[in-house]
């Protein structure tokens, strides 16, 4: 049986009990966030490439658009460029390493070795055999291969995702903006003003939106000004965002309608705040969860959109490149050079699958019914 | 029902126009005609092309007669790039490859992902459950065009089971990767639905009546769970189509089926716009009237809604 407590412990154990904090909404959901692994690796991960794209220029000493004439379509390897070893005669004293292209593929060390017997401190160069400068590993470059004319895998890659990444994030911004604005509007005003509005998205539901952004594309293809690179991707934001708003629209307006009837709303309106006031502050913070949430979720449906269009030949242009682009040309070319196809494909995928994970990993986390 | 079932279809009149008015006008948009090749046409030639193809009447004439047509003969206007066919033909060439296509793929998404769904339903939180759930994801997150090479290069180019594209005359081994492909998707989202909704449903009441009078586990599920947890499949059927038609602009063009989608896309890179406003609003329709079906059959199905 457990022993009364004295006075004194009892008061002990309440100011411990009242000098627990309360956690906010915010602090509860960042806690529950960061418990759920698969959202937390995500994050991580969806950083590395965030960062790696950002850097992409200062990360190789490739251009994204230079061709490499001496390693066309090369796989991926630690290759040298032959052309500072008298290349064909080095191929027929080396049988063991591999063409490709014009170049030769072997390891770095290998490359040194040889360099070093042939042309190093002391010895006496074979006949034939034209020394170059010493291999550094700067001339080992191509590591995820070239494509079929000739340009850095790994560089295009980067870029690539730079374009899909930005294209997800504008996109979803333009989406994120149109929607929660006619959503809040709608849901606000309500009666007739919401009926018309929220028919308008049902209708722009109904139609097979890709379609629409295919014509677009279409149409705009021989415009002179959509044919410059820069306006085109723009014109993609655009075309994307203005179709992805609608789910976002509805989202906000549904959440909208109940925070209507809440009372500070009622408080604000009898204090006499205007209705775009309470729009703004009032209503529009109130929905930014669920938002958040879809926000997560839309980018990587953009990205896909974009690649989609990409793939199809309908999205970016040379000699900008994205995932889809690049997925694209890997399946063309993936009976000799799978690599084009895997990395490009594997990048796209870990990308895809962390922005899934951290939406789901947002929605357990912000859901009240789950607490 | 049936006054739904009008109120619904009057619904679906002014969305189909704003589809074919939108489609029309944004392809007039473009700049040049049709007929702007590399070689410059004499302009009296131009003329009488212009004037066989109503080019030189007013925009809204235009679109009249475009619109007319199509009521009155299903007529889309002759196709501006296949010179000898007009879109109605090119439609009709390459519809039965696609509705095969599209059939199969429905059919094998529906079987496989009621079939992961209401496993995993039943083995909650177990290894199975995690197992299908994460395959799902998978077939989610990945796009088709990602898998359909990636397929082919394990199938067909490595393995050499399966032919790596063509039609083959619609031979099962050619369609067999087209279809899968296709079908993925599909049935990763339909297995994720069936599993929520079983779930529920296996924790409903009457699901508890059934088992404390005696039933077996078997005749649980198949007679009690199973008609209620696959309810939303129908709701689903609309979606599913819209996910299927866009997948298969790239099945087609990948494996190099003779489909509606891959004249569709051609027509998209070529500017032959009458096919490609000719095939939209094709999809269109099929879309909205299949969304129909859908919510009629939703509403005979459940009382719950009928009710409401």
């Amino acid at each position: 049986m457990a022993l009364p407590l004295s006075q004194d412990a009892k008061l002990e154990a309440m100011t411990a009990a009242q000098e627990v904090k309360g956690r906010s909404l915010w602090q509860d959901a960042r806690r529950r966030l960061f418990r759920n692994k698969a959202a937390v690796v995500s994050m991580i991960i969806l950083s590395i490439i965030v960062a790696l794209a950002i850097l992409a220029p200062s990360l190789s000493r490739h251009a994204y658009d230079a061709q490499d004439y001496n390693q066309v379509g090369c796989p991926p390897s630690w290759a040298i460029d032959m052309t500072k070893l008298d290349d064909l005669d080095y191929a027929d004293a080396n049988p063991e390493a591999a063409i490709c292209g014009q170049g030769i593929v072997m390891s770095f060390e290998t490359a040194l070795a040889d360099w070093e017997l042939a042309c190093g401190e002391g010895a006496s160069p074979g006949d034939g055999v034209v020394c170059g400068a010493k291999p550094t590993i700067d001339d080992f470059k191509h590591f995820l291969g070239t494509d079929a004319v000739g340009r850095d895998l790994w560089v295009r890659i980067l870029y690539g995702a730079r374009v899909s990444l930005s294209v997800g994030v504008v996109a979803t911004v333009v989406a994120l903006f149109i929607g929660v604005l006619y959503g809040a509007t709608a849901g606000y005003i309500g009666g007739r003003v919401d009926s018309v509005m929220m028919r308008f998205v049902d209708i722009m539901y109904a139609l097979p939106f890709i379609f629409f952004v295919i014509i677009l594309m279409t149409v705009t293809a021989d415009i002179p000004f959509f044919k410059d690179p820069f306006n085109r991707f723009i014109l993609i934001f655009a075309a994307i965002g203005a179709v992805e708003w609608l789910t976002m629209a509805r989202i906000v307006r549904g959440q909208t309608l109940s925070i209507r009837r809440k009372e500070f709303v009622e408080a604000a309106v009898a204090a006499g705040v205007s209705n775009r006031a309470i729009i703004v502050r009032h209503v529009i913070p109130n929905v930014i969860g669920p938002v958040i949430v879809f926000v997560t979720l839309t980018i990587p449906s953009i990205i896909l959109a974009e690649s989609f269009l990409s793939f199809l030949g309908l999205g970016v242009q040379e000699p900008m490149t994205s995932w889809g682009v690049l997925i694209s040309e890997g399946a063309n070319e993936m009976e000799t050079k799978p690599w084009m196809l895997i990395f490009p494909a594997l990048m796209m995928a870990v990308t895809l699958f962390c922005f899934n994970f951290i939406g789901d990993g947002l929605r357990d986390a912000l859901d009240p019914k789950d607490r | 029902m049936l006054g739904y079932i009008v109120r619904r279809l009057l619904g679906a009149i002014p969305t189909l126009f704003i589809i074919v008015a939108a489609t029309f006008f944004m392809m007039r948009l473009a700049p040049g005609g049709p007929f702007d090749g590399e070689r410059r046409l004499p302009p009296e030639i131009e003329r009488n092309i212009k004037a066989a193809y109503n080019l030189d009447k007013p925009v809204y004439e235009q679109f009249g007669i475009y619109v007319g047509n199509i009521l009155t003969k299903g007529d889309f206007g002759p196709s501006f790039k296949n010179k000898d066919f007009s879109v109605s033909e090119l439609i009709m060439l390459g519809a039965p490859v696609s509705l095969k296509l599209g059939l199969m793929a429905m059919t094998l998404a529906v079987f496989i992902g009621s079939f992961l769904g209401v496993t995993a339903a039943l083995r909650q939180n177990t290894p199975t459950d995690y197992s299908v759930m994460s395959i799902a994801m998978v077939g989610i997150t990945i796009p088709t065009f990602v898998t359909a090479p990636f397929l082919t290069l394990i199938l067909g180019v490595y393995l050499g089971w399966l032919p790596v594209a063509g039609y083959g005359d619609g031979a099962a081994r050619n369609m067999i990767l087209p279809v899968v492909v296709l079908a993925l998707p599909q049935i990763a989202i339909i297995s994720r639905l069936v599993r929520g909704s079983m779930i529920e449903v296996l924790r409903s009441n009457f699901i508890r009546t059934a088992r404390a009078k005696g039933l077996t586990d078997a005749q649980v599920v198949w007679r009690h769970a199973l008609r209620a947890g696959l309810l939303p499949l129908v709701s689903y059927l609309g979606p599913a189509i819209a996910g299927l038609v866009t997948g298969s602009l790239v099945v087609e063009q990948i494996f190099g089926l003779p489909g509606i989608g891959r004249y569709f896309v051609q027509g998209a890179l070529n500017r032959d716009y009458t096919l490609v406003m000719g095939v939209v609003i094709l999809y269109a329709t099929l879309i909205i009237v299949l969304n129909l079906i859908a919510d009629v059959m939703y509403r005979v199905l459940d009382p719950r809604v009928r009710l409401g």
